[in-house]
């Protein structure tokens, strides 16, 4: 036997080394990163130069007052509603339809989830092509078939402009809500069903009584995903209308305020450019996100539960 | 079923309503399919309109908008080729995906070998930490990191994408493969350190390939993301020479705005490889993602 | 080859203040079989883990050779196991998983070739050798393990229930084999089970344990006849030993036993086998009698009439070449070992009424519901202390 004996440390800790590496590109990447902007946060550094002061959590107490985080704050939220009602209405209905395996099926689930492997860039293109005012399609087609009147700006008119940001948003994350309510009522034991409807259910009752309960988790987990990709929108605006969020901010968002304020976009004179500021705001709203998905998931397990 | 039904007494009553109810469940039925029709060509419509324009001369998109092309214009895609760089962003973008999902895939199984141990307490404190890494946002790091990368002399090259995509990987890798790890048998793992094998070679010969089928799903996640991200790489890497393609041809766009034919051309080119990969492994792609966003 | 040495193993779990395993003393001679039986939660397992390097030591030595141990990860011990589950790495062909130790030790492959070939031959898997455990039967999988374990010729094999996830019928089959195997390559085993048949006909030699204490270690010829208390009388041999209390007393020539108010009388055999009985005057005993030492005394005409019982049958089972008789007789049985108590609840009839089973032989012609005269083998009866439970003669005999 030339073995050497295994120290007690390496018994306890020896698993550690391989966590090591992982740990080192994770410390550099994204904690180092993070507390670096904690504290970046809590000074007036523009960015560019040396002019930094310590100013405390100024920039946080400002925040509360700038009205352009709660406006795109507002429209994250209004995008987030819309998208939630969207993939619980629409979505499910289409996990409903696909799960009573009709013809082409594999063809249709294929299709439907096809735009979340594309990236928000290629949708927001493809959906450029749809609606630009130079180049767009859907004004020639409306014209073409008699509806012309319905002809929009519709990425300069503000009211369009955060509806079909709303509208591709919900075009790329459908399949979402497809799959994942597909899987939902995979799960649903066929039996639960049969025992409804020998109890004298109907197919609506069925669903509504039976099989939805049943999907509470399916629920849980596509509320949370919409919560933290529509909050993070910024690919889709960028491409459509702008880091401005044109026209006139009526589709700014958290992410293009963000972007910004810390960056600067185009058209901004870099007088404008306050990298603290931005990244006090970057870090605000992950707090809040954070609090606000843990409530989410929260509730929303309990309502599991008591289902 | 229905059969039976009928021979009961107390149905008989219900007999004609039920043939009443055939027609509106043929009525129903139809419904449906174009329900699912409609939805189907909302996806596909603008994606086929894509195609055709990525053939357009510039003239044809306001000549013809919905027409097919005079000509086919291949010419889009070889100058595309060019003047969007593509031949340039398109090799940046494979060789930082697939680095960047191989790093992490091997790391995130690595962390979650480690960490599959729940008895050493070290273990939850440390998973909760990498797993929190989901919530972290890219726009409050972004700038700290790009000095970090600056100070060790990354910048400039596509490390400057590498490594963050590797560490940014993590947590959904740990996510996905860290209750995998600890639902493998114990005995395999000490079987194997019997027959002699080192930790590492547990890890490799062992651990590593029963952790296949979560590997994938965590690769086909980073990867879809790394290969389609456009704000970390519209900040950290600004020369075309280390750009990937989403943001390639955000840039292109600025310069020639009225290349549409070209944009097109880009975009679907940028798309294609994965859009194959998907229909390749439509499962793989379905079941992988909805993992590890239901997990996530 | 090497020989394995426990001092005062102890194991105790966090959280736990019974340490689940005892100060365990054993000594493996070299190219021994060793069992390791007792009910499940006895410690056995435990023992057989830390000896393996799977489970941490609370105190004591473990000793494989000379060399101490504890400290050791489990590949520098030198040792092979077997396990329940067999534990076969199924990504991998049989023949992978039973070359890995030799792959691992970076052995050329045209020899790791040979030594498959070689341990397939012994073990018949030689057309099996590409397929993957999942596609293998439950008896295959099992020498499948074996193989890998013998591959590397380690100087101890650990062996955790390696047949109990077989069927009764395949399991008789491969006790052999196994046995047959560990004979052939002289390897030092350790052999944990909870079967206690599987015990006695494997080993060289027998540890019983109970509750992390070790009860007794010895061949199993003397765990049968001379066990060290009540535990190890009940829980070697079937049925188990009937064990009653009873009372003794001591006469001039000889013991007289009152069993449930019959009298038998103890020859000098016995008393030589139990000499504590000697020393005690009379007083209460527990007395122990195997099945195939009560047999139908119409049987035996021979039999000293004063080692006769009397008792009324109340279940006849008939195994053909035996029938197995429970009788009832009017004293308190003892019972000490759990799931045989259980057992024997849905027979007790009465509250002291104890149910004791003979084994008479076949040509019995004696009926459910009669009152039988049974002749008890008195020389071969066995005596423990009614407080400690331990046998009546001194330690070590």
């Amino acid at each position: 036997m030339s073995a050497r004996p295994v120290s007690s440390f390496s018994k306890t800790y020896g698993h550690l080394w391989f966590v090591l590496p992982g740990f080192a590109f994770f410390l550099a990447v994204m904690i180092f990163p993070l507390l670096f902007a904690t504290g970046l946060s809590m000074t007036n550094w523009s960015g560019l130069g040396n002019d930094v002061s310590f100013i405390g959590l100024a920039n946080y107490v400002e925040i509360l007052t700038h009205w352009p985080f709660y406006r795109a704050a507002m429209h994250n939220a209004f995008i987030f509603l819309a998208i939630l009602v969207f993939q619980h209405t629409v979505g499910l209905y289409l996990a409903v339809l696909l799960n009573e395996k009709p013809r082409f099926m594999q063809f249709y689930r294929t299709v439907l989830f096809l735009p979340v492997i594309m990236s928000l860039v290629a949708t927001g293109f493809v959906w450029t092509l749809m609606l630009s005012p130079n180049i767009g399609l859907i004004n020639p087609m409306l014209e073409k078939i008699g509806l012309g009147f319905l002809a929009q700006q519709w990425l300069s008119n503000p009211t369009w402009a955060l509806i079909m940001i709303i509208m591709v948003t919900a075009w790329n994350s459908m399949g979402w809500a497809i799959i994942i309510y597909l899987a939902g009522l995979q799960n649903v034991p066929e039996e639960l069903r049969q025992a409804a409807e020998m109890d004298g259910a109907n197919s609506r009752q069925v669903f509504w009584r039976v099989v939805f309960p049943q999907l509470s988790p399916a629920f849980t987990a596509l509320t949370v995903l919409t919560f933290i990709g529509t909050f993070r929108t910024f690919d889709v605006v960028y491409v459509l209308t702008g880091p401005l969020g044109a026209p006139n901010f009526a589709t700014d968002v958290l992410g293009t305020l963000i972007y910004r304020t810390a960056f600067g976009g185009s058209s901004f004179s870099s007088a404008d450019i306050r990298f603290a500021f931005g990244v006090a705001m970057a870090l605000l709203t992950m707090v809040i996100m954070a609090v606000i998905c843990w409530g989410l998931i929260r509730i929303l397990r309990k309502r599991e539960i008591e289902s | 079923m229905s059969e039976i039904t009928q021979n009961l007494p107390q149905d008989t009553s219900r007999g004609p309503k039920r043939r009443q109810s055939d027609l509106s469940v043929l009525a129903g039925r139809s419904v449906r399919t174009a329900i699912l029709v409609i939805a189907t060509l909302w996806v596909l419509v603008p994606l086929f309109f894509m195609v055709i324009a990525s053939f357009k001369s510039v003239a044809d998109f306001f000549i013809n908008p919905f027409g097919l092309p005079d000509e086919w214009l291949w010419s889009n895609y070889t100058r595309a080729w060019d003047e969007a760089n593509l031949r340039l962003t398109l090799p940046n973008t494979i060789i930082v995906t697939f680095c960047a999902v191989l790093g992490s895939s091997l790391l995130s199984a690595m962390v979650a070998y480690g960490l599959s141990r729940k008895e050493k307490k070290y273990a939850l404190p440390l998973y909760t930490l990498f797993v929190s890494g989901l919530l972290v946002p890219v726009h409050a790091i972004i700038l700290p990191l790009f000095i970090v990368l600056k100070a060790i002399g990354l910048f400039g090259t596509l490390l400057a994408l590498i490594v963050p995509y590797i560490a940014m990987g993590l947590p959904l890798g740990v996510l996905v493969l860290t209750p995998l790890a600890a639902s493998l048998p114990k005995e395999l793992m000490q079987a194997a350190r019997m027959d002699g094998a080192s930790e590492w070679q547990v890890f490799r010969r062992i651990v590593l390939p029963l952790l296949k089928p979560g590997l994938l799903s965590v690769a086909i996640l980073n990867g879809v993301w790394m290969w389609n991200e456009f704000f970390i790489p519209l900040i950290l890497a600004f020369k075309p020479e280390v750009q990937t393609m989403p943001v390639g041809i955000v840039s292109f766009i600025g310069s020639y705005s009225t290349e549409w034919g070209l944009v097109f051309a880009s975009v679907l080119v940028s798309t294609l490889p994965v859009v194959v990969a998907y229909l390749l492994m439509t499962r793989q792609f379905q079941s992988g993602l909805t993992a590890g966003a239901v997990k996530g | 080859m090497a020989s394995v040495t426990t001092r005062a193993l102890t194991k105790t779990y966090e959280g736990s203040e019974k340490p689940a395993l005892d100060a365990l003393d054993l000594e493996i001679k070299d190219g021994e079989f060793l069992v390791l039986v007792g009910p499940s939660g006895c410690g056995k397992s435990t023992a057989l883990k830390m000896i393996g390097g799977l489970e941490d030591v609370t105190s004591g030595d473990i000793l494989i050779g000379e060399q101490r141990v504890n400290d050791y990860a489990s590949r520098d011990r030198d040792i092979a196991m077997v396990f329940q589950s067999y534990a076969l790495y199924p990504h991998m062909t049989v023949f992978d998983n039973i070359a890995f130790p030799l792959q691992i030790a970076k052995v050329p492959k045209d020899e790791i070739a040979r030594k498959v070939e070689e341990v397939a031959n012994i073990l018949q898997l030689q057309a099996l050798l590409h397929r993957k455990p999942g596609r293998l039967s439950g008896g295959q999988r099992q020498r499948v393990a074996m193989g890998r374990a013998i591959i590397r010729r380690p100087s101890v094999f650990l062996m955790d229930e390696p047949l109990s996830n077989l069927d009764a019928k395949l399991r008789v089959k491969m006790r052999s084999e196994v046995a047959q195997i560990q004979r052939t390559l002289g390897v030092t085993t350790i052999y944990v089970t909870h079967d206690q048949v599987e015990a006695m006909t494997m080993g060289d030699r027998v540890a019983l344990m109970r509750a992390g204490v070790l009860q007794q270690v010895d061949t199993p010829d003397n765990m049968y006849h001379a066990p060290a208390n009540t535990f190890v009388a009940s829980f070697i041999g079937s049925p188990a030993m009937n064990l009653f209390h009873a009372a003794c007393e001591n006469t001039a020539d000889g013991a007289v036993l009152t069993l449930g108010g019959q009298k038998i009388a103890v020859p000098s055999a016995a008393l030589d086998r139990y000499p504590g009985l000697k020393d005690r005057a009379s007083g209460p005993v527990i007395v122990g009698v195997r099945p195939e030492d009560l047999e139908d005394a119409r049987l035996k005409p021979d039999h000293p009439t004063d080692q006769v019982i009397e008792a009324e049958i109340q279940l006849l089972e008939s195994l053909g070449s035996d029938h197995m008789a429970h009788v009832a007789l009017n004293a308190t049985p003892v019972h000490d070992d759990e799931e045989l108590g259980q057992e024997d609840l849905d027979l007790t009839t009465g509250s002291h009424e104890g149910i004791c089973i003979c084994r008479f032989s076949s040509q019995s012609r004696a009926t459910r519901g009669e009152t039988v005269r049974i002749a008890v083998a008195a020389d071969r009866l066995h005596f423990f202390d009614p407080d400690t439970r331990q046998a009546l003669r001194p330690l070590g005999d």
